[in-house]
């Protein structure tokens, strides 16, 4: 900007000087070729002057009637003659405004005169000189203004050497001399200024003795005539050393005044006298004076507007600038604003983490990460805040985002407010460039809520899956089950219709009472009773079936009213609805104290009603049965278990005896539907616990019952 | 038709005066079944040995003894009618043990079972059974079907093992 307003300062200055410069020499060149013309003009009118002086001299010299009066004269001295030179001479006087007309003889003694003071008639030694070139050349001679010696008086003289024509050839007889008094006209010649001018002056010079010699008189000097003699410093200028070099131009210089001039010198032809025109510079560029002031004063003016405008320009635009700067600022704002609004109110967490901290954080972090101050987020490392099961898992993903390489995008891990409890997020990261530095922008979105809907949804769904599971295994046991007693009963009534016949048969067709005998004896003592017998006991299967439906049935619909239970008097009270049977085998039962569970009495009543009634059902002939029960509370649940000494299982039939309808041994010594431990599985399961089994054949069985804790 | 039936312990072994060369292992847990498939058996004319066996554990035990012997006699053919549902060891289980050894998978199997889930008979068929019957609530059909296997086995020679 300044570099600009000083290029145009520069620029103005130096065209305002280049214009005034040239403006000026311009005048000067002016002012010069006026003085030039002046000069020039006046060396003419000079010459003409001369020129016609001379031409009358000719005129003269060739007026031989003059002559020859003038010879005749001479030698007859006849006054008539005398008085018509004398008129001649008058009239030179008078019309042609000499102020002298004389005529000499040749040794220069005046012999006529006519007009002219005393002192002009005296023929210095000035004189002298020019008439004897005259003389000497035979020719009209005019004169240079001069100064005669004897009276001090500028004369200008046409010297006109009068012959006339004899035997031995021209001869001189007389001298005319015309005389002149160059204030009469040179010197107003000279003065005289074509247009009006205050200080312009003519001087005619003749070098003398190193100095210039005014021969004329000056307009602001008078007296110079003949007596001012320029010095001959060359300061001024004016020295004929100086002179002979300006010749032809205008110089400057400082006149005899001391002012300061221009001067155009030249040289009068046919002389040894010098034309200086002068003006005063002061008049001579008194115009310019107002012109260059003008020129000056226009150009600062000009420079000043420009100079204004330039600074109004950038002034405004400036304005402008710092308008659009506010303009560009304030929208600027209002988009991170925008983004700010919509970082802080998201509904993740968002923030940007580099090294080994957050360097950025909205507000929902926070709230994530509950009681961590922001002071803490953002100084702390962040796997500070990461459950250290996760750590790895994280660490590993993040270096790889850092690097370029795959990493998981949206896997979940825990987190650990403050506080210490675990929260589940799901996170989103990408690499970005946070300050210049290589960062991940994070998105965190919690999703405690999610995995717990979703555990429960999962456990729902396992939930109905076993139920689907037992459902199934229902109609599958009961379409096996039902239909087996069933075949029994269609396929032994056909039997028996069989035997009937065959009875019939006997009848009608053995005619013997023996025969008869021993052929119905087998059929009505044998095959059809054991036929009946395979019938009913069919039909009593399966009603027991039906009612064990029936029952599981019933224990499925009944309400589940978990509580906290008391498993030391449950289990007692179990143990004494039993009691028969206990003391009849002769079993010894021993119960632990027994920590307290949450669940549903009557249903934990049945489990350990059918565990128990299983001990006492499969107990070993071989030894003596002890039962022993006990519990502990872990952790998460309690856990109890009923041992037996009884006759065990095998492991290959430890899966299916909990099946519906499963006996290992259905015709063996033991009587029972096969659903004691469905029943079981089934209660434990809904009590959200687990039951499993141990046991060895010969050995006996324990029966681990895991229940949640109150 | 007159049959002596001997039980022990092990399960039951049947001899029969007729002399017919296959002898047929029935496997099924249900005492009313066995009955009325032996009657029928019988009546169809179908006199061969008949050997009982109560659940898979038992069928094996008779094909495997107790690792040093077998019961079965070389060189005598057998039938085998299989329960699919029986406790301890199934009648599949079965199957399978004895269609991987090379020793009696030639044996001809029919599986015997009260529904008919094609599962199942896929898988029975898968194993390399030959036979599968389902049995009928109503019982002239399953006597029928007896009675035909029992023609079967007269007519067709049954693989020596």
């Amino acid at each position: 900007m300044w570099v600009l307003l000083g290029l145009v300062v520069v620029l103005f200055v130096l065209y305002g000087s280049l214009f005034y410069a040239d403006q000026k020499s311009q005048m000067r060149a002016e002012e010069e070729r006026y003085l030039a013309t002046v000069a020039q003009k006046k060396i003419e009118e000079i010459v003409a002057w001369r020129e016609e002086h001379r031409i009358r001299g000719e005129s003269a010299l060739a007026d031989s009637f003059f002559s020859a009066a003038v010879a005749h004269w001479l030698a007859t001295r006849d006054p008539g003659e005398k008085k018509r030179i004398v008129e001649r001479l008058a009239s030179y006087h008078r019309h042609y405004r000499y102020s002298g007309a004389f005529l000499v003889d040749t040794e220069g003694r005046l012999l006529i005169g006519e007009g002219g003071e005393e002192k002009e008639t005296s023929f210095g030694p000035e004189t002298k000189v020019y008439f004897e070139q005259a003389l000497r050349e035979r020719r009209v001679v005019v004169t240079d203004i001069y100064l005669c010696s004897y009276h001090h008086v500028p004369h200008l003289d046409i010297v006109v050497p009068l012959s006339v024509l004899d035997v031995t050839g021209e001869k001189t007889i007389a001298v005319l001399i015309l005389r002149q008094s160059p204030s009469e006209e040179i010197y107003p010649l000279l003065q005289f200024w074509p247009a009006p001018s205050k200080s312009a002056e003519v001087l005619l010079v003749r070098p003398e003795g190193g100095r210039l010699l005014v021969l004329n008189e000056l307009r602001h000097r008078t007296g110079t005539a003949f007596s001012l003699r320029l010095p001959a410093h060359s300061a001024e200028g004016f020295t004929p050393v100086a002179i002979s070099g300006t010749e032809g131009r205008v110089i400057e210089a400082v006149d005899y005044r001391g002012i300061p001039v221009i001067a155009a010198v030249r040289r009068i032809p046919d002389s040894l006298s010098f034309l200086i025109v002068k003006v005063d510079t002061a008049e001579a560029f008194a115009t310019w004076r107002i012109r260059g002031a003008a020129i000056a004063g226009g150009t600062f003016l000009l420079l000043l507007f420009t100079l204004t405008s330039i600074g109004l320009w950038w002034y405004r635009s400036q304005k402008h600038l710092y308008q659009a700067l506010y303009r560009t600022e304030k929208k600027q704002r209002e988009i991170e604003e925008r983004y700010r609004l919509l970082v802080e109110h998201a509904g993740d967490a968002i923030f940007v983490l580099q090294g080994e901290r957050l360097v950025f954080l909205n507000r929902k972090t926070v709230e994530l990460m509950k009681d961590y101050s922001e002071e803490e987020l953002t100084t702390l490392p962040f796997l500070t805040f990461v459950h250290p099961d996760d750590c790895q898992r994280v660490s590993t993903n993040y270096q790889r985002l850092l690097m370029g390489e795959k990493s998981e995008d949206r896997y979940a891990f825990r987190v650990v407010r403050k506080s210490g409890e675990v929260r589940w997020v799901e996170v989103s990261a990408v690499i970005i460039e946070w300050e210049g530095k290589p960062a991940s922008l994070v998105f965190l979105t919690d999703i405690t809520e999610r995995k717990s809907l979703e555990a429960a949804r999962e456990e729902l769904t396992a939930e109905l899956q076993q139920k689907n599971e037992e459902m199934e295994n229902l109609l599958y046991a009961v379409s096996h089950d039902l239909r087996t007693p069933l075949v029994n009963i269609h396929g032994f009534s056909t039997r028996i219709q069989k035997h009937l016949g065959e009875i019939e048969e006997v009848l009608m067709v053995k005619s013997s009472a023996d025969e008869v005998r021993s052929a119905l004896v087998p059929l009505l003592k044998e095959k059809i009773p054991r036929a009946i017998g395979f019938v009913i006991a069919s039909a009593e299967k399966m009603d027991g079936l039906l009612k064990s439906l029936l029952k599981l049935s019933r224990l499925g619909r009944r309400p589940h009213e978990p509580e906290v239970i008391d498993m030391n008097r449950l289990v007692d009270e179990t143990i004494k609805t039993l009691e028969f049977q206990v003391r009849e085998i002769g079993a010894e039962v021993r119960v632990d104290f027994l920590p307290p569970c949450f669940g549903d009495r009557n249903e934990i009543g049945q489990v350990f009603s059918n565990l128990l009634d299983n001990a006492l059902k499969y107990r070993d002939p071989a030894r003596p049965l002890a039962i022993h029960i006990g519990g502990s509370a872990e952790k998460e649940a309690v856990t109890y278990h009923v041992s037996d000494t009884g006759m065990g299982i095998k492991k290959e039939y430890q899966e299916q005896i909990w099946g519906l309808f499963s006996r290992l041994d259905p015709a063996g010594p033991v009587r029972g539907e096969g659903i004691g431990l469905t029943i079981v599985r089934q209660m434990v399961r809904r009590n959200r616990g687990r039951v499993w089994l141990e046991s060895e054949p010969g050995k006996g069985s324990t029966f681990y019952v895991s229940l949640p804790r109150p | 038709m007159n049959e002596k039936e001997k039980k022990d312990a092990n399960g039951t072994l049947a001899r029969n005066g007729k002399k017919h060369e296959v002898t047929i292992l029935i496997a099924e847990d249900d005492d009313g079944h066995v009955e009325l498939i032996t009657s029928a058996l019988r009546d169809a004319g179908v006199l061969n040995e008949v050997i009982r066996f109560r659940d898979g554990v038992e069928t094996l035990a008779f094909f495997y003894g107790n690792k040093e012997e077998t019961f079965v006699r070389k060189g005598h053919p057998y039938l085998l009618l299989l329960d699919i549902r029986m406790p301890k060891m199934g009648g599949i289980q079965v199957l399978e043990r004895l269609k991987e050894d090379p020793r009696f998978k030639k044996m001809p199997v029919v599986m015997l079972t009260t529904t008919e889930e094609p599962r199942e008979i896929e898988r029975c068929h898968a194993l390399g059974c030959n036979v599968y019957i389902t049995k009928p609530i109503v019982f002239t059909d399953f006597v029928e079907k007896l009675r035909r296997l029992g023609l079967f086995i007269t007519i067709v020679t049954v693989p020596s093992l």
